[in-house]
């Protein structure tokens, strides 16, 4: 059974793509909310795939806290950090936005799926679109997985 | 005769080419039009050819066509007309210099009153420079120059009005348009409050308007000198400033020959003829500038007076008399204030004689200006700051094509070498040499070799051999040679020898006279100058880099950076930078100065570089956090460490590493690293006071956790008082009157009736009820005592969950519904810019302007449209928001009918098993409202969790259909809509609005939880009101911009435990100031005053009203009725009602939570008749006996 890491701040999305991800494929699914906590896990267990949002709080959101500051570049950041590390798993960005990036510079998502797999050769695999309207993203994370 | 129209190109041809040959021959043909005539004189004929058909022409035509040299009135300059071919730079210079030379006595003038001019202007005699400057065009000839100066006076003079007065004088439709164009820019530029970019922006939105590049390269040439320094059409700026009066086109001129010898690639044919030009015009017109061009051609000069005052002042400099130096330096510059060479000399020689300079005028001159700047650089003091840098390019941009600027901008490129970007591709030392004014040995550089021995000859013929020609032969000879004799040499000959090695890429020989001179011991004293000792530094690192040596480099740059920050500049290398960036080195990885370094040029980079360094570090010395390096160091920290833990691992750094969980963690590990520092640094103070601020910040952020916790809460040592007096006697008497025998019991209670009930005795808990055991705990006791301890049961229930002084629906509406639950989601909202709030006025919400104006390309209709539905939008989350206020988060009971979810029903069946199972044995009241209570918290723990699951579900899911609605119409404007720029930024909104308010709404289900956290053990008022008023930011939007000042004169620390209660009653009072203010928050002022008078705390809070009499009337009214209110003290009445005046709550907390009875709470409004602010004021007033824990 294959270990799957996802990190992903949305409760809902989270919920959404771990449930799917079970039920379809009887996968172990782990779950983070934040950079920090995702970046952790990374380092500290081997994982065959890591799914990433783009956007994420530094730390965990707690009651009463703001998770220190939102990262609009986290899942760059982690990827970075699993190269650099040479951490031997496979990233996949999963992601609601056309655009994302930082100080006010916006990047589409196709430039940089362009850029990552440049960048990131053995660790990234691909960017999904993930619309919860619609069902493409399964069927994405379906062919990935058959592959 | 033909007609225009039977003309053929031909024909045109043929006449041209018949015009040509009488203009060749000297004759002018009759029927010549004047623009044919100048054309002709200017690019077919040869200047002689030309000459001998001017001295045909009449006034009238010699003007049109010369286009009036001598101009005496601004309408006159660019008059003539304008006539250009292309790509003909070589036709353009004979055209301009055949000018030059036939007015070569008018220059030579006008040189002799401009130099006049500048020695007013520069040190800042303006009204004589103003007669100068009259006197030049009066005598001379007016010229675009002379405007432009006019202009400078007016600025430098009398500022911004004097200049724009001198403009509007100068402006007129008469003139030419290149005039007016030329005057207004400058007039713009010489502004002394625009920023050069500033002026940029404006420059380039001319840019856009001239599409021609050429004329572009005029702007910049003219207007904007130093944005740019390559020019490939210099053509149409000899053409365009070839038809302004003869000064104009003589400066244009310098600048262009000055231009064309700092450039790279040069045409030879070009050059050949510049040579011969450069020599016809120094032969007529006596010009230091046109000396120099002569120097860089080779041709043979002459030293006048002042070249050899210069030439003293080198050698003294070269020598090190210094001060003779200083002395010679202010003669020189009174005479000659642009020599740029002169003033940075003198400013060197004020540094080593460590006095102050001479002020050349009382009223601030230019030349004190830039002075004062030099200094500021070389010796950088407290006072260097980005400041200077930007007063020195003012400077630059101020004065544009100038001899000065020139000078200070190659001294700030040499200085902050990789801002000033734009001199890079070109010769720009060669163009500073040129325009320094000054003859001397140190223009070696600029001279080919072939000339280089006549040219030293020139200053060797002088009575006293000059020790700068000294140098200057000596660098020319071989490296080896200079390397064995560097003991013969000062150390401003050594520093010269340095250079010249470096700048022939012989970096070991370079690197051998640094370290001498660095290592040396006779040098020290001369070192201590510290411009003198970081041009040294700064020499070796850059050849130790060239070198490769890079962990020297860093080494040798960061103790000096980590000393003295404002050298960094100086440093500042962009190749480096990006070396040291993309380096797998594993030594240089390990280096502790690849992380300092790095974050002292974080700004310049993506700073995940600094946590890599750091965390690349660390790992080398086998560590994961700064607190587990502390650990291994040993001894007498060293400037590295010191650093590393200072600069490096702060939180900008540490946020990136996977070792700290929370803010809190991050903070803590600071704070470890201060106390460790604080021990072990000379710099105390500074360590303390980031210790005390981030312990603060820790207890303010335990503060707003602990308004999160406190949510859900019920005063249990209240209730349980109360319960004393209310239940505990009947209590006993039931429970004596249960234990009668049986027939006993029918005679005293008649409603007994035959009914029995059974209950297990005491630690039955634990027994399994259909096990054997259980029948051993089996007891029989009457129906009636199970009516009382039902009745019991429900009044502690009620009084639970209902008592308006202590029971939990009072705090869920002090704590959660009143407020603070819809600020909390509509924050989210707001923040996204989705939702507008209700006018009472226009009975519906106001539109949504944010959204509206960015989508102005949209049709008008589908504006509407879009309005439409942020305006549903703005409805549903406010009804969603109300229904979960006042449905879902209200109390429900078997009388108290709602749909609230704390459901506190309870039917027979229920407590009857309740009775059996955990109460019938307790025979102590105690031990029974303790079991009471429990029962009630499990409860309430079930009550939790199911608005947890209501919240994160169905709430949810009412909040994504409304999202959905608003996605739907979004998409159908966007299908119907060509242009649609901004559509994708507004469906990023929704869905970032959509992620965000589902973390929101995890983040309110975490206030559901009961918790008995007592995060803050003790706080002061500074906390409080820190913790409380980030809070309320966060949460009310109408408090995110409002200015909130504090004024506290108390030192009272009280128990955490009366966190909440304060916070509760501050929460009301800024509530009350926004609600009674009717401002935006950007308008809100509010002033939070806390003194401490003996035993009594008074808590002042006054914030500004909306200043209209119909709104004042009303507000004085509302006033009143509430002081009867709190004057009635009815607070039970209102405590769990939401909306209304929040200050029967803050009675309630004083008199009941705080158990402070004699408080006393006023409201004014304090109206000013003078048009000042009106003023709303409420003042609380209450004891602090036995309130507090002690005094800070």
């Amino acid at each position: 059974m294959k270990n799957i890491l996802l990190i992903e701040d949305d409760p809902i999305k989270l919920s959404a793509i771990r449930d799917f991800i079970i039920n379809t494929f009887n996968f172990n699914v782990d779950t983070k909310m934040s950079y920090q906590s995702g970046l952790k896990t990374i380092l500290e267990r081997k994982y065959e795939l890591v799914l990433l949002d783009m956007q994420l709080p530094n730390y965990d959101i707690k009651s009463g806290e703001d998770g220190y500051k939102q990262r609009p570049l986290a899942g760059r950041d982690i990827l970075r950090e699993i190269k650099r590390k040479k951490i031997q798993s496979r990233v996949v960005i999963i992601t609601q936005y056309d655009s994302f990036g930082e100080d006010g510079k916006f990047v589409s998502w196709q430039e940089w799926d362009t850029f990552f797999s440049e960048q990131f050769k053995s660790i990234y695999y691909s960017t999904i679109f993930y619309n919860p309207a619609s069902s493409s993203w399964k069927e994405q994370l379906k062919l990935f997985f058959a592959s | 005769m033909k007609s225009l129209e039977d003309i053929s190109l031909n024909d045109l041809k043929e006449f041209s080419k018949s015009f040509s040959n009488d203009l060749k021959r000297g004759v002018i043909p009759r029927k010549i039009s004047k623009i044919s005539l100048a054309t002709e004189l200017k690019y077919n004929l040869t200047p002689r050819e030309a000459d001998r058909i001017l001295n045909q022409l009449d006034d009238e035509l010699y003007n049109y066509v010369e286009s009036y040299p001598l101009a005496e009135s601004y309408k006159q300059i660019g008059k003539g007309q304008s006539y250009f071919q292309d790509n003909n730079l070589i036709k353009e210079i004979n055209w301009i210099s055949s000018f030059l030379i036939d007015y070569a006595d008018e220059i030579n003038s006008f040189l002799e009153f401009e130099k006049e001019y500048d020695n007013h202007l520069l040190l800042g005699n303006y009204e004589e420079a103003l007669r100068s400057l009259n006197k030049i065009e009066s005598k001379i000839s007016v010229s675009s120059w002379s405007i432009q100066q006019k202009l400078v006076i007016a600025e430098l003079d009398k500022g911004f009005s004097h200049n724009k007065d001198v403009l509007s004088s100068i402006l007129s439709t008469e003139n030419s348009n290149t005039i007016n164009f030329l005057s207004n820019y400058t007039s713009i530029r010489i502004e002394r409050n625009i920023s050069p970019s500033q002026f940029d922006s404006i420059v380039k939105e001319l840019h856009k308007i001239s599409s021609e590049p050429k004329l572009s390269e005029y702007i910049q040439f003219k207007i904007d000198f130093f944005s740019n320094f390559k020019y490939n059409h210099f053509d149409i700026i000899l053409a365009l400033d070839g038809q302004l009066s003869i000064i104009d086109r003589y400066k244009t001129f310098i600048s262009f020959l000055q231009i064309y010898y700092y450039q790279i690639n040069r045409d030879k044919k070009v050059e050949s003829l510049l040579k011969r030009t450069i020599i016809d015009l120094a032969k007529r017109i006596q010009d230091i500038d046109l000396h120099l061009l002569e120097v860089k051609i080779g041709s043979k000069v002459q030293l006048d007076i002042n070249d050899r005052f210069f030439v003293e002042i080198s050698d003294l400099y070269t020598l090190g008399e210094y001060s003779l130096l200083k002395e010679k330096c202010e003669t020189f510059l009174l005479k000659d204030p642009k020599c740029f060479p002169v003033i940075l000399t003198y400013c060197k020689t004020i540094t080593y004689l460590n006095c102050t300079p001479k002020r050349f005028n009382l009223n601030h001159s230019l030349l004190d200006r830039i002075i004062k700047v030099v200094l500021e650089f070389l010796l950088k003091t407290e006072t260097f700051t980005e400041e200077s840098f930007l007063e020195a390019y003012k400077i630059v941009h101020f004065l544009g094509n100038h001899h000065l600027s020139i000078g200070l901008l190659h001294f700030l490129a040499q200085e902050v070498p990789y801002i000033i970007s734009p001199i890079k591709d070109i010769k720009y030392y060669d163009f500073y040499l040129l325009s320094s004014r000054a003859l001397s040995p140190s223009l070696h550089s600029l001279i080919e070799p072939k000339y280089l021995n006549n040219f030293l000859a020139l200053f060797e013929n002088e009575s006293v051999k000059s020790s700068t020609t000294n140098l200057v032969n000596t660098l020319y000879k071989s490296s080896q040679f200079l390397i064995s004799n560097l003991n013969k040499f000062n150390l401003t000959e050594l520093k010269v020898i340095a250079i010249t090695l470096t700048n022939k890429n012989e970096y070991n020989f370079a690197l051998k006279v640094y370290d001498y001179v660095l290592f040396n011991n006779h040098l020290f004293s001369d070192l201590k100058v510290k411009h003198v000792y970081l041009d040294f530094v700064i020499g070796k690192y850059y050849c130790l880099i060239k070198n490769k040596s890079y962990g020297e480099a860093l080494k040798l740059s960061c103790d000096i950076l980590i000393k003295e920050p404002n050298t960094s500049h100086k440093f500042f290398s962009p190749p480096f930078l990006n070396v040291l960036k993309e380096s797998e080195d594993y030594e240089l990885q390990s280096n502790i100065y690849l992380s300092i370094y790095l974050k002292i040029y974080e700004s310049h980079m993506d700073s995940y570089h600094v946590y890599v360094a750091y965390d690349n570090y660390l790992e080398s010395v086998s560590c994961k956090t700064p607190s587990e390096y502390i650990k291994t160091l040993q001894g007498t920290l060293t400037i590295e460490d010191t650093a590393f833990l200072d600069l490096v691992c702060k939180h900008e750094t540490l946020h990136s590493s996977p070792e700290f969980n929370d803010h809190e963690e991050l903070d803590l590990e600071r704070i470890e690293i201060c106390n460790f520092l604080t021990n072990n640094s000379d710099r105390r103070e500074k360590y303390d006071s980031e210790i005390s601020d981030l312990l603060r910040k820790v207890l303010v952020r335990k503060g707003i956790k602990q308004i999160d916790y406190s949510k859900i809460y019920v005063d249990i040592k209240g209730l349980k008082s109360t319960l004393q007096k209310d239940l505990k006697e009947s209590f006993y008497r039931n429970l004596e009157i249960a234990s009668l025998p049986l027939d006993q019991l029918k005679k005293i209670v008649s409603s007994l009736g035959n009914i029995l009930v059974y209950y297990y005795d005491k630690d039955s808990s634990d027994v399994e009820y259909d096990s054997e055991d259980i029948r051993e705990k089996l007891r029989l006791t009457s129906y009636n005592r199970f009516l009382h301890f039902k009745e019991a049961f429900i009044k502690i229930r009620d009084k639970f969950i209902l008592s308006s002084d202590h029971g939990l629906d009072t705090y869920l509406s002090m704590r959660i519904r009143h407020g603070t639950l819809l600020g909390q989601i509509r924050s989210v909202f707001e923040n996204h810019n989705l939702i507008t709030v209700w006018s009472d006025q226009d009975n519906e919400y106001l539109p949504n302007s944010y959204w509206i104006s960015k989508l102005q390309f949209l049709l008008v209709s589908n504006q509407h449209k879009l309005n439409s539905a942020f305006n549903a939008f703005s409805k549903s989350i406010d009804r969603l928001g109300d229904n979960l206020k006042s449905q879902i988060i209200q109390i429900k009971t078997e009388v108290k009918q709602t749909s609230g979810l704390f459901d506190y029903s309870y039917d027979d069946i229920e407590l009857l098993t309740l009775f059996q199972q955990r109460f019938g044995s307790i025979k102590d009241f105690d031990e029974f409202v303790e079991e009471v209570i429990q029962v009630l918290w499990d409860k309430t723990e079930d009550c939790l969790n199911n608005i947890k699951i209501y919240l994160n579900d169905e709430f949810i899911n009412y909040l994504n259909q409304e999202f959905d609605a608003l996605e739907k119409v979004i998409n159908t404007i966007q299908n119907e809509s060509q242009s649609n720029n901004e559509l994708p930024e507004l469906v990023q909104t929704v869905r970032n609005c959509k992620t965000a308010i589902a973390v929101e709404i995890g983040k309110i289900s975490e206030w559901f939880n009961r918790s008995n956290k007592k995060l803050i053990e003790e706080f002061d008022f500074t906390i409080l009101l820190d913790s409380s008023i980030n809070t309320l930011q966060s949460v009310n939007p109408l408090f995110k911009d409002a200015k909130i000042n504090y004024d506290i004169k108390c030192d009272l620390i009280f128990d955490g435990d009366l966190f909440p209660y304060f916070t509760d009653m501050l929460f009301y009072l800024l509530d009350n100031a926004i609600k009674h203010s009717r401002l935006e928050s950007k308008s809100l002022y509010i002033l939070i005053s806390i003194k401490q008078d003996d035993n009594i705390v008074r808590i002042v809070i006054e914030n500004n009203v909306f200043n209209e009499k119909s709104y004042l009337d009303y507000l004085d009214n509302h006033i009143h009725k509430t002081r009867e209110k709190i004057y009635n003290a009815k607070f039970h009445e209102h405590i769990n009602k939401e909306g209304g005046t929040g200050f029967i709550k803050i009675k309630k907390t004083l008199t009941q939570d705080l158990n402070r009875k004699d408080n006393d709470i006023q409201i004014h409004l304090l109206k000013n008749e003078d048009g000042s602010e009106n003023i709303f004021k409420t003042e609380i007033k209450f004891n602090i006996n036995d309130l507090y824990k002690n005094i800070a």
